[in-house]
């Protein structure tokens, strides 16, 4: 990373922390129950979780925390919380 | 203009990012979810005054997670910070140095450590002078970025870091929460409202409506913190809607003092269902439940609300 004189950090450096590696869980979105409600992506405290199409929701893993809030907030439980191996 | 219209579902909340992943918040931080919402309503053209807390540590350089600017003031100052840059920001809007659409909005972002105890004077001066502001205070009831030590902003009974429940103190925390609400209020600001990460759409409607008035405008946000409140992390945004499903939490604003309630639920639930789940309030069940703490709980939100219902004609 190069830095600038005058100390200015540039809008979203924050991006090259890597927080997914702090995860024990990792969402699996299943994309099969979805009824395309939003509030996986609504209620991500990151705001990791994108809209590929309707009714087909996916997550960063490059930032997911595994924090779990889209698999408990899920209207229809299509996201599955899985221990994740390294 | 400002967006006057209310929206009504959270398809109309704007999709687009102000805030970037990579924080160094805790997983399932209530706190950040909140920032994130209101971000996109405040907009990229935006200073945040912060003053020392949690979310100090969201940019720290050369890492920010913002496109906004960003000024670091300590514990008890943030409001005068705020201050400054908004003469300073007039002064060259005057001189003709920054045109009128490049001025930024100054927000103030603080914890309840700031909000409730350390800062409250320099907030009340800010109040008083009727500065044009933003303050947001993300309220996770105690200390939270130094380990969970009670603040002003603890609830009645809670467990904190030095306030702990044992065979001398059953009780936790003994005095209750002060009402910022009310303080901020009786100096009579343009705006103030309490918001839930639970409830977005009436968080993004209520900065919608603060946009449209010059002086202060003040939010306090229930922000569930995983590691201060014991709690598991995907439980944050549950915790959140059942604070205002028991009554524990009212969303409400104040418009130069006229309180009004925005999300009053249609059946109270038992405080019981909000306080079981939590390991901040684990000694009131075990070894021995404390019935007469349940029934003190109780009766502070019934009376909050007998009160709220005498005045507003709320049907409860």
């Amino acid at each position: 990373m190069r830095l600038d004189l005058g100390a200015i950090a540039k809008a979203g450096t924050s991006k090259a922390n890597q927080t997914g590696s702090w995860r024990n869980y990792k969402p699996i979105f299943h994309q099969v129950k979805c009824i395309g409600c939003g509030l996986c992506k609504i209620y991500c405290p990151e705001g990791c979780v994108t809209m590929i199409e309707k009714k087909k929701y996916t997550v960063d893993y490059t930032y997911c925390k595994g924090c779990g809030i889209c698999a408990e907030e899920c209207s229809s439980s299509d996201i599955e919380m899985i221990v994740e191996e390294k | 203009m400002p967006e006057l219209l209310p929206i009504k579902s959270i398809k109309d909340i704007s999709t687009d990012e102000n805030l970037f992943p990579g924080t160094p918040a805790c997983a399932g931080c209530g706190g950040l979810l909140t920032l994130r919402h209101c971000l996109k309503v405040l907009g990229e053209k935006t200073i945040i005054v912060n003053a020392a807390g949690c979310f100090t540590l969201l940019s720290i350089y050369p890492f920010t997670p913002f496109k906004n600017s960003w000024l670091y003031t300590a514990m008890a100052c943030a409001p005068a910070g705020a201050q400054g840059v908004r003469d300073a920001l007039d002064i060259l809007i005057r001189k003709g140095r920054l045109s009128p659409e490049e001025d930024l909005k100054v927000v103030v972002l603080t914890g309840d450590g700031a909000a409730y105890d350390i800062g409250l004077s320099s907030t009340s001066g800010a109040l008083h002078r009727n500065l044009d502001f933003y303050y947001i205070c993300s309220d996770n009831e105690a200390y939270g970025n130094t380990g969970f030590q009670w603040s002003g902003a603890t609830p009645f009974a809670s467990k904190t870091g030095t306030t702990p429940a044992g065979r001398i103190n059953q009780t936790g925390a003994e005095l209750s929460k002060k009402n910022l609400f009310e303080i901020w209020r009786s100096h009579n600001p343009p705006y103030i409202a309490t918001t839930s990460p639970a409830h977005p759409v009436d968080l993004v409607n209520k900065f919608k409506k603060a946009e449209q008035y010059k002086g202060p405008k003040l939010f306090i946000n229930l922000s569930p913190c995983p590691p201060g409140w014991s709690t598991d992390p995907s439980h944050s945004v549950r915790f959140a809607k059942l604070a205002v499903d028991t009554g524990i939490w009212a969303l409400k604003e104040a418009i130069y003092g006229d309180v009004k309630h925005t999300v009053v639920p249609g059946k109270f639930k038992p405080v019981e269902e909000y306080l079981k789940e939590q390991g901040r309030f684990a000694h009131l069940f075990k070894p021995v439940r404390q019935e007469e703490i349940f029934k003190k709980i109780q009766e502070m939100v019934d009376q909050y609300w007998n009160e709220v219902q005498s005045r507003e004609s709320i049907k409860k």
